[in-house]
């Protein structure tokens, strides 16, 4: 980010706007904020520090060598967002995504040169789950495709989704503490997504067109049908789940597009030594129509735009044309 | 007296460098030197190249250079081959100077002067002694020379053929590389510089890693151990895929790529090296001639 | 050659051995074998010696068959192992580095490996019976429709596989003449991709009704020999989604394989691969290298006529079995004393812990190095590396040889030829130690002596613990404590020097029980202990040694600190989760 904001502004503004980044994360970390997070809700699978660590890891990977493509004020709000996405969670998990505003001014002290700088990050942060306001849940459509910051344009659809990205993928065996679990320390309603953490890989594969999930699930001979099942289909759930982020993120950010597939192997492993089955590699790829293949694509079509049926449009056709006969006979 | 238009040498820094040299001049008229300098050892070699210089002046013979370095392989090739694309420099006669000449650059110079129609003769000067203790040190991995590397036919096994020399590492280091099935070793003749006892220690380090022959070779013969080396590869060539390479005297290098000539499908092979002995040799004692082409 | 007097014990290259030779002397460990015969594809990655080249050869269809015939059992067709080797001359081959353009040098070194591959194929299945006998119009077929899809022209008279490995050996041919005469930046003009003849070949073959369903299982061997490309290229086709006609088993000596595929992208172990670590001794507990060994060695054994356990073959030193007796009495009165009478296996395992401290400590200052012999010890200085094991036992038996009379085949080595030739490998290793930069590539003489110094030192220090009255004092590995990036950048490269020259082995030692971390255990090729008169049988455990230690004993030949009773082991587990 440094480098990236020397690059754009010059050496003496280019540390400066690097020190406003760092001197926000400071405060987070030296006000012990971010654990605060993990003691406010234990069960939570972790969103302090390590995960912040991650999510800014993913942002790299997933933007890989067209980093150098991304301008430094870019990047500058994109770090600034990563910190604060999940700081809601100090006020409890549900709607934390829109408790923002208020640890951000605690950081910036309310001082009016970041009036803009909180509009945005609050706005892109805000976006990364929960629900527009419409109460639907593409949460990018209303953002501002782009905004601004200190004078400089911020493709802030692309942050947003970046961010939301990143966040998906932030997940694996860092999210969980072992000895939590095993001295059953966490919430019931949690146990599913620690358990889930605890045995997740990611991998950003940028070059490879792909992210990669592995998961590595141990078994014995305490292993029943039914506890491998809610495993299974919490599994299940987020596989469609970051497969739908690449997917949607993709399309408002042109920089994900080399994104095309998810991959997803299983690993069963009984002793310390894999499993002798062989479960062949999934490859979900990007769902597009193939001309002349697809069948039920206009039935798609008109399912969700009714008013080019037919029987919708003949009654509004009607509708006129009764109108206008009618004008004409008096008008005869 | 002799005459060629040009004398080629490596530049270095062995008694036998110059005193060789002034042999040559001594024997042999000449138009011109063109030293071959390894830029990596320029420290090495600047006593010898001044002295070298100074009797050039003396005997009204031009010398000129051409720069390479072993530490970038493909730049090296590139950079001869650039220079001998055309005889122009080289006149009609050349003779080689080839007692302190690493073998591949014996071999890549061979190939591209034989594309001439030039007269080429070599000349070796033994010295009076070895280091006992170290020659070189920091070796890479063996390589195939380019354009050198033979027709491989596929299901064949390797058949490794070793003109084995004083450094015993190269003949175990090419042995653990190229996992031949069947390795030849070519052991010189007679009992100078300790023979007898190398050549023991040799077989012994490489017993139980590969099947193992001898044969004798005499590198002081009139053709250099050419026919004894054939002789060789006849027998193999039909069953194996065969990788040659010479550690022993340098005149055995020249007969190797003489019988390269007519088996195109043998693989020249060198161990390169980084560090050399400062005091790889004393003296400077016989003389050997050859005629190339 | 009188197989009476060649050596039981040959540890040439694996694929130097006879097909016979393979079949007797392959020990299955029930281990990585089954991983290579799975659908998998897998990365086994081991040392010289490890036995990489053993397994893919035994699970080869060419072996496989041999085994179903002399077994009278029935052919598997559904799994057909293609052994690949890439040490060869034409995989050392460095022309396609004058290409000025990195596309080319690709194309021209992937064709040298899909020939390479195709030509196995080809070559193994015409030596079956089933397949040489194929119908004309089948055969004719076949041949059709390669030709169709290479434009080319089979040689006529020839059953299709053995058209297609002629052809494969011509194109090499016609491939290196043309490379080898080319100038300039010239590409030879038909290069062919893994998608345009090889692909288009398995496909082809499928029409074979026994081939319908087979899984082809690509064994390619010593990969650490491919060039940059073709190991990318290798990667990719890993990468490729479709596994369920081919997979792939790649062989290969390098501790760090680079896993990029050709457009950048990377494979991932555990998701695109299985990889299997052939030093690991323990994979599972049935495995234990000291069965394997035993198993290898008796085989040979009786293979050669000679009616001998391994034991009985390499017997110990009597005095030896009689000192480490009166050894265990001692330690056996001291744990008596010392835990009261003892409860449980108190004193039985105080016994097995401290008895052999005991018989090493108690030598007289004045004696000789201990009587190194005896199978276990053998076993022991292999440090889990077949061919570490068979190579003294070659030179023993070689020994023993020349000692006897009219060259009759010896039924036992005597324990002083046992002893005297585990001390001379011992310091021929060390020669080769001391002067590393003279015969291992790409080492200098200033690494050449941190390496020798790291070792001395490390010697010098489970030297002064055997002599001490501690809780570990046999423990022969150790584990980087207090690693920082500076130290470890400094040490690494003489680490990796050590460990391409065999001087020292990594193993993983599963997890830190607080850090969650993976540990990586230091084993020094156990055959080095024997100059400094040290237990080659070592313990379970290893010792804790500081970087900043490591660094002084490797840059400034310093002694590595030691306090008798500081506590300095780790229990580093074999097993992850243990």
């Amino acid at each position: 980010m440094e480098e990236l904001l020397i690059r754009d502004f010059g050496e003496a503004p280019g540390k400066k706007y690097f020190t406003q980044y760092s001197s926000a994360r400071d405060v987070l970390i030296q006000d012990n904020f971010f654990s605060q997070i993990t003691g406010a809700q234990p069960s939570l699978s972790d969103h302090g520090i390590p995960h912040i660590r991650n999510v800014l890891e993913n942002v790299g990977k997933l933007l890989g060598d067209e980093i150098d493509q991304v301008s430094g004020m870019t990047l500058y709000c994109l770090g600034l967002v990563v910190l604060f996405h999940d700081v809601g969670n100090v006020f409890g998990r549900e709607f934390h995504n829109k408790h923002i505003a208020e640890v951000y001014n605690h950081v910036r002290k309310k001082e009016a040169y970041y009036n803009q700088e909180r509009s945005v990050v609050i706005a892109a942060a805000e976006a990364h789950c929960g629900r527009n306001r419409e109460g639907g849940r593409d949460t990018l459509k209303f953002l501002d495709e782009v905004d601004n910051l200190f004078g400089e344009p911020i493709p802030l659809r692309n942050v947003a989704a970046i961010l939301r990205f990143a966040d998906e993928l932030a997940e694996g065996p860092q999210r969980t503490s072992q000895f939590m679990r095993e001295i059953g320390a966490i919430a019931e309603e949690s146990t599913i997504h620690h358990d889930y953490a605890s045995v997740t890989q990611m991998f950003i594969d940028r070059k490879g067109g792909r992210v990669s999930i592995t998961y590595n699930i141990d078994i014995d001979e305490n292993t029943t049908k039914e506890s491998l099942n809610e495993l299974l289909k919490h599994i299940h759930i987020r596989i469609v789940k970051v497969d739908e982020e690449r997917r949607y993120n993709k399309h408002y950010c042109d920089l994900l597009a080399p994104f095309k597939k998810t991959t997803v192997k299983f690993n069963f492993y009984i002793d310390g030594m894999p499993a002798e089955f062989d479960l062949d590699k999934i490859e979900i790829t990007d769902r597009f129509p193939i001309p002349g293949e697809t069948t039920g694509g206009v039935e798609q079509l008109l399912s969700k735009n009714n008013e080019i049926s037919i029987d919708e449009l003949w009654t509004r056709i009607d509708k006129v044309l009764t109108k206008k006969i009618a004008e004409n006979g008096q008008t005869a | 007296m002799s005459s060629y238009n040009t004398l080629i040498a490596v530049l270095g820094w062995e008694d036998r460098f110059y005193e060789g040299i002034a042999s040559d001049l001594n024997d042999y008229k000449f138009n011109s030197l063109l030293l071959i300098r390894y830029t990596e050892c320029n420290d090495l070699t600047k006593p010898s190249r001044e002295k070298v210089e100074a009797l050039c002046i003396e005997k009204g013979v031009e010398v000129q250079y051409l720069d390479i370095s072993d530490n970038a392989t493909v730049a090296k090739w590139k950079r001869l081959s650039q220079y001998f694309s055309s005889n122009e420099n080289l006149g009609v006669s050349v003779l080689l100077e080839i007692s302190t000449m690493p073998r591949d650059t014996i071999w890549t110079l061979l190939s591209f002067l034989k594309e001439f129609e030039i007269k080429v003769d070599y000349v070796y000067h033994t010295p009076e002694e070895y280091n006992e203790q170290w020659l070189s040190r920091e070796p890479g991995k063996p390589r195939l020379l380019f354009k050198h590397s033979g027709i491989s036919r596929l299901g064949k096994q390797t058949a490794l053929i070793i003109l084995t020399g004083f450094e015993i590492e190269r003949t175990k280091q090419l042995v653990h590389f190229f996992e031949p099935k069947t390795t030849l070793l070519g052991l010189q003749t007679g009992s100078q510089f300790n023979n007898d006892k190398r050549n023991v220690e040799i077989h012994e380090s490489i017993k139980g890693y590969t099947l193992t022959e001898e044969f004798q070779i005499d590198a002081y013969l009139e053709d250099n151990g050419c026919e004894q080396i054939r002789g060789e590869v006849e027998r193999l060539v039909e069953d194996y895929n065969i990788i040659i390479t010479s550690l022993g005297p340098k005149p055995t290098a020249v007969s190797i790529y003489k019988v390269f000539q007519d088996y195109p499908q043998i693989a020249l092979a060198y161990v390169p090296a980084k560090e050399f002995n400062p005091e790889y040799s004393k003296g400077i004692d016989k003389k050997i001639f050859g005629t190339f082409k | 050659m009188d197989r009476q007097h060649r050596n039981p014990f040959e540890f040439e290259a694996a694929n130097n051995l006879s097909d016979a030779e393979i079949l007797d002397y392959y020990i299955d460990d029930h281990n990585y074998g089954r991983f290579i015969n799975t659908s998998r594809n897998v990365f086994l990655q081991g040392a010289r010696g490890t036995g990489k080249t053993m397994a893919l050869l035994y699970n080869s269809f060419k072996i496989q068959y041999k085994k179903a015939k002399a077994d009278n059992t029935e052919v598997d067709f559904t799994r057909i192992g293609i052994y690949i080797p890439c040490n060869t001359p034409l995989f050392h081959k460095k022309e396609h580095l004058l290409f000025e353009d990195d596309f080319k040098a690709s194309l021209l070194t992937e064709h040298y490996l899909v020939l390479s591959m195709v030509n196995a194929i080809a070559t193994a299945l015409s030596g079956i019976d089933e397949l040489s006998q194929l119908g004309d119009e089948l055969d004719n077929q076949l041949k059709e429709q390669m030709e169709y899809i290479l434009n080319i022209q089979l040689l006529e008279g020839k059953k299709f596989f053995e058209a297609l490995s002629l052809y494969s050996q011509r194109e090499i041919v016609e491939t290196q003449e043309a490379v080898n005469n080319q100038k300039g930046d010239d590409l030879y003009q038909n290069t062919l991709t893994f998608s345009s003849f090889v692909m288009p070949f398995l496909n082809c073959i499928r029409r074979i009704e026994i081939l319908n369903d087979t899984h082809f299982l690509l064994l390619i061997d010593d990969a650490h020999d491919l060039n940059k490309h073709q190991k990318q290229t290798i990667n990719s086709w890993i990468a490729y989604r479709d596994h369920s006609q081919f997979s792939f088993k790649v062989a290969t000596a390098e501790t760090n394989p680079n896993f990029q595929t050709s457009t950048g992208g990377m494979i991932l172990e555990g998701h695109d691969f299985v990889s299997v670590d052939m030093l690991k001794p323990y994979q599972n507990k049935e495995s234990e290298f000291w069965k394997l060994a035993n198993r290898i060695v008796s085989t040979r054994l009786e293979k050669y006529g000679i009616n001998k356990s391994a034991e009985e073959f390499f017997p110990a030193n009597p005095s030896f079995e009689a000192d480490l007796e009166k050894a265990r009495e001692k330690v056996k009165a001291d744990a008596i004393k010392k835990y009261n009478g003892g409860k449980g296996t108190q004193i039985r395992d105080h016994v097995a812990k401290y008895t052999r401290a005991e018989y090493f400590r108690s030598r007289p200052p004045q004696a000789n190095t201990p009587p190194y012999s005896g199978f276990q010890t053998i076993v022991d200085v292999s440090t889990g590396v077949i061919r570490n094991l068979l190579d003294p036992c070659y030179h023993m038996y070689d020994a023993e040889l020349s000692n006897e009379a009219g060259a009759k085949s010896p039924d036992m080595i005597p324990y002083n030829v046992q002893q005297d030739i585990l001390l001379t490998r011992g310091n021929k290793l060390w020669e080769r130690l001391e002067r590393l930069d003279k015969s291992d590539a790409d080492c200098s003489e200033e690494q050449a002596n941190h390496v020798f110094h790291l070792f001395e030192n490390i010697m010098v220090l489970f030297k002064a613990r055997l002599m001490s009255d501690i809780s570990e004092p046999r423990a022969v590995t150790f584990v980087i404590s207090e690693p920082t990036d500076e130290l470890m950048s400094a040490l690494n490269p003489l680490l990796e020097l050590a460990e391409k020259a065999q001087l020292l082995y990594t193993r993983s030692g599963g997890k830190h029980k607080h850090t969650g971390k993976k540990v990586t255990v230091y084993v020094p090729n156990r055959i080095l202990l024997l100059k400094y008169g040290l237990d080659p049988h070592g313990q379970y455990a290893s010792v804790y040694l500081k970087a900043r230690d490591l660094y002084s004993a490797a840059f400034s030949n310093q002694k590595i600190p030691f306090t008798a009773g500081t506590e300095d082991t780790t229990q580093a587990s074999l097993f992850d989760g243990q």
